[in-house]
């Protein structure tokens, strides 16, 4: 049964918290409580209605926050801690799989002024065309590859 | 030329309205209902002449069932176009705003040309306070 109206709602509520709160470990059932679902409807609703299961949305919000830091200078090893990874190896693999570059290159392109466009952007606009998507690469400038 | 309406898509009027006029101070300049569908305009006390329509899903009769099922669903979702608002103390709106229980987006943050917070309206909608230096 295709979900209602009032159970994406709910389901937008609980993602906005994990948006929010990234930094922290994912505690699906705490989640799932706060808006009134069992832990494994609420995993089978997200996945639904998003595309990702909730563990996956927050590797992916965390990789962007990432991408943020690593374009404005922090080192890979500080992004990786700052956004709540606590392991270096698997936060690299995780990062370069959604990427397409490890942390270490795109931080070298940023430097470079590869991400520069991104700068013209209000944060919450680049936030979200700077995300990276699980189903193809992260969004490339405009023109040649 | 200046901007007079533009259009926000709410899925129940009464709740948008408490947040919108209620709790953001807007200005309620229009109100008409009509065959099961309701137009209300909202404006800001220092600008009456800019106004956003808050519509019904689909706007109109004249949408189909299956187009208003995908913008409920895309409304409930967050990923219909919300609203960008100027204000002149984001922390104080942001205290009163979560107190009266909005869902947060975003906490104020320093943004290198002020300061920003995020909410959603009743319906999903993001709405940004922006506090410019």
């Amino acid at each position: 049964m295709a979900p209602t109206p009032a159970d994406l709602r709910a389901l937008t509520r609980a993602r906005d918290l994990m948006d929010r709160r990234y930094v922290e470990p994912l505690d699906v059932p705490a989640i799932a409580a706060s808006v009134h679902m069992s832990a494994g409807h609420f995993h089978r609703s997200f996945r639904e209605a998003f595309g990702e299961t909730p563990y996956a949305y927050l590797m992916t919000r965390r990789i962007e926050r990432a991408m943020m830091l690593l374009r404005t200078g922090t080192s890979v090893t500080d992004a990786c801690f700052a956004v709540g990874c606590t392991s270096l190896g698997s936060f690299s693999s995780s990062f370069t799989r959604l990427v397409g570059a490890t942390p270490s290159a795109y931080r070298a392109a940023a430097e470079a002024g590869d991400h520069d466009w991104l700068k013209a952007l209000p944060g919450c606009v680049a936030k979200t065309v700077s995300r990276p998507m699980r189903s193809q690469p992260a969004v490339r400038p405009p023109g040649p590859a | 030329m200046k901007i007079q309406n533009t259009f926000l898509t709410v899925d129940d009027h009464d709740k948008a309205l408490a947040f919108y006029v209620d709790l953001l101070g807007f200005t309620t300049t229009n109100d008409v209902a009509y065959g099961g569908f309701r137009w209300v305009s909202i404006a800001s006390p220092e600008d009456l002449g800019t106004n956003v329509v808050l519509i019904n899903v689909g706007g109109g009769p004249d949408t189909s069932e299956a187009d208003r099922e995908a913008l409920a669903a895309l409304l409930a979702k967050g990923m219909l176009p919300g609203l960008v608002l100027s204000t002149g103390d984001v922390d104080a709106d942001f205290a009163r705003l979560e107190a009266a229980g909005c869902d947060v987006i975003q906490e104020p943050v320093t943004q290198h040309w002020g300061r920003d917070c995020a909410f959603r309206d009743p319906a999903g909608n993001m709405v940004r306070l922006n506090q410019h230096v």
